[in-house]
């Protein structure tokens, strides 16, 4: 069997509010920016990653950005759920303190 | 090839090696598939499929010409190498890898994510390559 290629989904399931299932590194980060800020900077955007089961430094960039530029406009992104991945990541890189965790 | 070897050794002694033509995400599922094949930890192939992201990742985007990646596993520890042939990128000592300095930078953390999950790390420098060797030991009473 051959190895699965990157492979980021992302779907609405709620007004302002998102959920990213499977990886986001250097290939899928950028799309996942990119669906953050087209929710718009005017609110409190909701990003559900439990489904995400892998995520590298290009997915924190993401994060990272997505939550500057809405603290920016006083606003946040709010991470409603994290997978085990999600999880260790944020441990090891002591984001988990640094970002709105719900 | 200037590949250096890797100094891991064993009665089982196994090793992966493929030139990064393919995405980098395909490539880490080959190496964590490969790992798997052989009952490598699930802990520890998550710590080489993040490391071998990282170091693909820097080596793709900061290095040039070919990239050879090698996984070599045996029964005391999993060694990744990821080399830059050709163009060799600027990679900095293990020593000096850290988390930037502001919480919330948005970039620079790959190397640290590196130094944190894997037990050893070195660069080795050739006249037109260079090497990063990541070394993930396993527990033999595991």
């Amino acid at each position: 069997m051959s190895p699965e290629p990157s492979r980021l989904s992302i779907e609405a399931i709620a007004d302002r509010s998102l959920a990213a299932n499977g990886v986001v590194d250097a290939h899928t980060a950028s799309e996942l920016l990119e669906r953050l800020r087209g929710v718009g900077l005017d609110g409190d955007v909701t990003l559900d990653l439990s489904g995400v089961d892998f995520i590298d430094s290009s997915g924190l960039r993401a994060l990272v950005t997505a939550h500057q530029e809405l603290e920016s406009s006083d606003h946040k992104l709010v991470l409603s759920g994290t997978s085990d991945a999600v999880d260790r990541l944020f441990d090891i890189t002591g984001l988990r303190e640094h970002l709105h965790i719900a | 090839m200037n590949v250096p070897c890797s100094t891991a050794s064993g009665p089982h002694a196994d090793t992966l090696s493929f030139v990064l033509d393919e995405s980098i995400g395909t490539a880490r599922a080959r190496i964590a598939s490969w790992l798997r094949d052989r009952g490598a930890p699930v802990r520890r192939v998550d710590d080489v499929a993040l490391a071998g992201s990282e170091l693909m990742t820097n080596a793709r985007w900061h290095g040039g010409g070919p990239i050879e990646v090698s996984c070599r596993m045996d029964d005391t520890a999993i060694t990744l190498v990821v080399t830059n042939q050709a163009e060799p990128h600027q990679v900095p000592a293990p020593e000096t890898w850290a988390w930037p300095e502001e919480p919330l930078a948005r970039s620079g953390r790959g190397l640290g994510i590196v130094k944190a999950v894997a037990d050893e790390a070195q660069v080795i420098r050739g006249d037109h390559w260079v090497a990063v060797e990541t070394v993930f030991e396993l527990d033999p009473t595991a």
